[in-house]
C-alpha cells in the first residue's frame, strides 16, 4: 500500500474517531450513563459507551504510532529488488508492435 | 518484513511518550488546585446535583435497595466533599456551591434515602440509635455534614452533625478492636474509617481537640484491620479481628482519604501500602485491588478489574495521593482517569462523560482531596 493510501486512511479514520468521541461524549455527558449501565435498561447507551472508550483508546494509543509509521515509510522508501531493467534500445531503432527490434521507416 | 519493523519501531517511539503526555495534560493544574481546571467540573456537578436533590429517594433504581441506597448516599456525600474542598480552596466562591451542598445534606439526612439501613436496624440512625448498634454507614453522612459545616459554620445541620459525632465517637471509644458494625452482623473497616474521618472533620470545624482519642482509636483499628501487606481488610467478623474478606485496594484507598481528616499518620501508613500496590504501564498508573497473595473477582466497591487493577482502588487512590501530597503518583493515576473518564464540555462546565452522576461526584472529590 502506498504512503498516500496510508495517509488518506489515517486522516479519514481519525476524523471519524474524533467526531465519534466529540459527539458521543457530548451525548453521554448529558445523561446519567451509570443508570443505564447498572440497569442495562438502554443497551444502545451501553454500546455507545463502549464505542466511545474504544475510539478514545484508538486516538490516544494507536494514532500517534500510525502517524510515525507513515512518516517513517516516506523517509525510508522501499529499495527496488529483482532483475535489472533492460537497457534502452540503441538509437535509430524502435520497438515494433511485435516486441522485437526493427528498422525505422 | 520491512513494514513489520517500521510498525514495531513506530509503536516503540510513540507509546512511551505521546499517550502519557496527551492524557497527563492538566494534571499539574489539578494538583495545584487551579481554578481553570477544577471550577468547570464543580459548576457542572453543582447544577446536576441541585436539580437531582429536589427529588427524595434513591438516585438509582436497580431493584437492589441496599445498592441503590448506598449509591445515593455516596453520590450526595462525595458531591458535598468535592464542592466543599473547592469552596475551601476559593472561599470567595463558596456561596455558589452552598445551595447544592445544603440540598445534598437534606437528602443525606432524609430517612427515605437509605431505607435499607432503617429496615435492617429497625430505625434510621439519623433519627435514633440504640447504644449497642453501630450504624457505621452514618460516617458517610456525618463526613458530608462536617464538610458543610467547615464551609458554612452556621449551617442548619450543625445540631445533627454534633449529635451524630457524639454518638459515633462514644461507640469508637469503647470498641475494643476499634471497629463498629455498619449493619447488624456486618463490620466493614473502610466504613469505620469514614466514621473516624467524620469525627476528625467535626473536630476541625468546631475547633475541638480529639487528636488523642483518634490516635488511641487508630492503634486499635490498625492492629485489628490492617494486614501484613499494609492494605486494609475489607470486612471482618463482628466483634473479632477475623478477616471475612481480603485486604483490598479500594477500601485501603478510600480509608486513606477519610483518615486524612482524622489521623494523618494512619492515612500515610495506608497510603504507603497503596504505593507498593501501584502498577504502571507507559506512565499510566493503577492500584491493585487485592494485596499480594490474595485473589478475587472484586465487587461493587472495586468496580471492574483489569489485570488485577481495579477502577475503585485507582479512583480512590487519586484522593489518597493528593491527600498525602504525592504529585508523581497523582499524575500517573490522573492519566488513567482521563483516558477512561473522557472529559467533555457541557453547557455550564465540564463533566466526565463515562462517569454518570456518582462517578463525577466521586472523581471530583478525589481529584480535589485535601486536608482542611
Amino acid at each position: 500500500m502506498s504512503t498516500r493510501f496510508h495517509a488518506l486512511a489515517l486522516a479519514s479514520t481519525v476524523t471519524l474517531a474524533v467526531i465519534a468521541v466529540k459527539f458521543g461524549a457530548a451525548r453521554l455527558a448529558a445523561r446519567d450513563v451509570l443508570a443505564d449501565v447498572l440497569t442495562s435498561a438502554n443497551l444502545g447507551i451501553v454500546g455507545a459507551l463502549a464505542g466511545l472508550l474504544a475510539a478514545r483508546v484508538f486516538l490516544v494509543m494507536l494514532v500517534p504510532a500510525w502517524m510515525v509509521f507513515i512518516l517513517a515509510r516516506s523517509a525510508f522508501p522501499r529499495r527496488r529488488l529483482g532483475p535489472p531493467e533492460p537497457p534502452p534500445p540503441p538509437c535509430g531503432f524502435r520497438v515494433d508492435s511485435e516486441g522485437g527490434p526493427g528498422p525505422n521507416g | 518484513m520491512r513494514a513489520l519493523i517500521l510498525v514495531v519501531a513506530s509503536f516503540l517511539v510513540t507509546l512511551p511518550i505521546l499517550p502519557r503526555t496527551l492524557c497527563g495534560l492538566g494534571s499539574e493544574a489539578w494538583f495545584r488546585g487551579d481554578a481553570a481546571a477544577q471550577v468547570p467540573h464543580g459548576n457542572a456537578l453543582a447544577r446536576v446535583l441541585r436539580e437531582r436533590a429536589t427529588v427524595p429517594g434513591p438516585i438509582y433504581h436497580t431493584g437492589d435497595a441496599r445498592f441503590d441506597g448506598q449509591a445515593t448516599i455516596a453520590t450526595y456525600q462525595m458531591a458535598v466533599m468535592a464542592l466543599g474542598q473547592l469552596a475551601l480552596q476559593r472561599p470567595g466562591e463558596a456561596d455558589g456551591y452552598l445551595d447544592t451542598m445544603n440540598a445534598a445534606a437534606e437528602r443525606l439526612a432524609d430517612p427515605e434515602t437509605l431505607t435499607y439501613a432503617a429496615r435492617v436496624w429497625g430505625a434510621h440512625g439519623v433519627l435514633r440509635m440504640e447504644a449497642r448498634e453501630g450504624h457505621a454507614y452514618l460516617g458517610y453522612v456525618n463526613l458530608a455534614l462536617g464538610m458543610l459545616r467547615l464551609v458554612d459554620p452556621k449551617t442548619r445541620f450543625a445540631e445533627l452533625n454534633d449529635r451524630l459525632t457524639e454518638e459515633l465517637t462514644a461507640r469508637l471509644d469503647v470498641s475494643q478492636n476499634g471497629l463498629i458494625e455498619t449493619y447488624p452482623g456486618e463490620t466493614w473497616p473502610p466504613d469505620v474509617a469514614a466514621v473516624a474521618g467524620s469525627i476528625g472533620l467535626h473536630a476541625t470545624a468546631t475547633h475541638t481537640n480529639r487528636s488523642e482519642l483518634l490516635s488511641r482509636w487508630g492503634v486499635r483499628f490498625a492492629r485489628c484491620a490492617v494486614g501484613d501487606s499494609g492494605y486494609l481488610v475489607q470486612r471482618v467478623r463482628t466483634g473479632t479481628c477475623e478477616a471475612l474478606d481480603a485486604p483490598r485496594g479500594s477500601g485501603t484507598a478510600i480509608a486513606s482519604y477519610f483518615l486524612g481528616f482524622a489521623d494523618q499518620a494512619l492515612s500515610q501508613r495506608l497510603y504507603a501500602a497503596l504505593v507498593l500496590g501501584e502498577r504502571t504501564l507507559l506512565g499510566f498508573g493503577g492500584i491493585r485491588e487485592y494485596a499480594p497473595g490474595f485473589h478475587g473477582r472484586g465487587d461493587v466497591n472495586a468496580g471492574p478489574l483489569l489485570f488485577g487493577v481495579s477502577v475503585g482502588a485507582t479512583g480512590f487512590g487519586l484522593g489518597a495521593a493528593r491527600m498525602n501530597g504525592d504529585d508523581a503518583m497523582y499524575t500517573r493515576l490522573f492519566r488513567t482517569a482521563m483516558l477512561f473518564g473522557v472529559p467533555a464540555q457541557v453547557n455550564d462546565g465540564e463533566v466526565f462523560a463515562t462517569g454518570g452522576t456518582l462517578g463525577n461526584a466521586l472523581l471530583l472529590a478525589m481529584l480535589t482531596a485535601r486536608a482542611p
